[in-house]
């Protein structure tokens, strides 16, 4: 194993995949202004969060979402590109958020990396209970409110929020809002966007936005 | 690691079902509990069941 020791010629880069399923059309935005192109990143991916999501009609795609840590030196590690197939909204979920380190000793973790992995575990955490109320959604009646459970990134929160369906799809009307209990923001990662007396709502910002719009299952 | 992910998801799940459980049985309770019933059978569908005796 070869520990990373030169620091200064590494940096991070957001890379998009998709749709997958036939031929792969790549787009990269790097995080620095020196960011390798896509191919090059195929080429590295030593640190990889990935993604998929499948749904229904034109919504059918497939994404693989890819942080990945340029090492300095030149052994590169190949991507751990995994086929990605249809699967439940449930299992996409999860699928989408598995992170791969195919070395953790030639990783070097940045402090740009682990703001990018703690935003999409934030995200990640609140589509988990998003998952959760657009089920409760399917089975709510017109009439009166109900009970949904509250969207924080905390996975130990109990709270729960009473919602009439029209606030409740007034918030999903955006991928990246989430109804939360008062107090439950994560101000770096999200901005209070509503207030009232029995919730809020959070607006995602920057990667936990883009990482929440990839994990709504409705856009 | 896609292991990992599933039974964090499934033992936040549980958690949170554990604290509705306790509330007396209401249609909105009752639809809380369904609902993450639901999704942690897919979970586990997915990955085989949890080992409960762990």
């Amino acid at each position: 194993m070869r520990k990373e020791t030169d620091s200064s010629q590494s940096h991070v880069s957001l890379l998009h995949v998709c749709p997958l399923g036939g031929e792969q059309r790549e787009r990269a935005s790097s995080h620095t202004s020196k960011g390798p192109s896509a191919a090059a990143a195929a080429k590295t991916g030593a640190l990889v969060y990935s993604r998929q999501y499948s749904g229904a009609g034109d919504r059918n795609q497939n994404y693989a979402l890819l942080w990945y840590h340029r090492r300095g030196g030149s052994s590169l590690a190949p991507t751990p590109f995994e086929r990605l197939r249809p699967a439940s909204s449930t299992e996409a979920l999860l699928r989408r958020s598995t992170i791969h380190i195919g070395s953790s000793e030639e990783v070097l973790v940045t402090s740009e990396t682990n703001g990018a992995l703690q935003a999409a575990k934030a995200a990640r955490n609140q589509s988990l209970w998003r998952e959760v109320n657009e089920r409760i959604r399917l089975v709510a009646s017109d009439a009166g409110d109900m009970e949904f459970l509250c969207e924080c990134a905390d996975l130990g929160c109990t709270e729960t929020l009473h919602l009439s369906l029209a606030e409740y799809e007034h918030i999903r009307s955006s991928p990246t809002r989430f109804p939360i209990a008062l107090g439950h923001e994560l101000p770096e990662f999200e901005n209070v966007i509503e207030e009232t007396n029995g919730y809020a709502v959070v607006q995602k910002k920057g990667t936990a936005a883009e990482v929440a719009a990839q994990l709504d299952h409705r856009s | 690691m896609e292991g990992n992910d599933s039974a964090e998801a499934i033992q936040a799940l549980t958690s949170r079902r554990a604290v509705i459980d306790k509330r007396p049985s209401t249609p909105s309770r009752d639809a809380l509990i369904k609902a993450i019933n639901e999704v942690i059978a897919e979970l586990e569908g997915r990955d085989g069941p949890m080992d409960r005796t762990a």
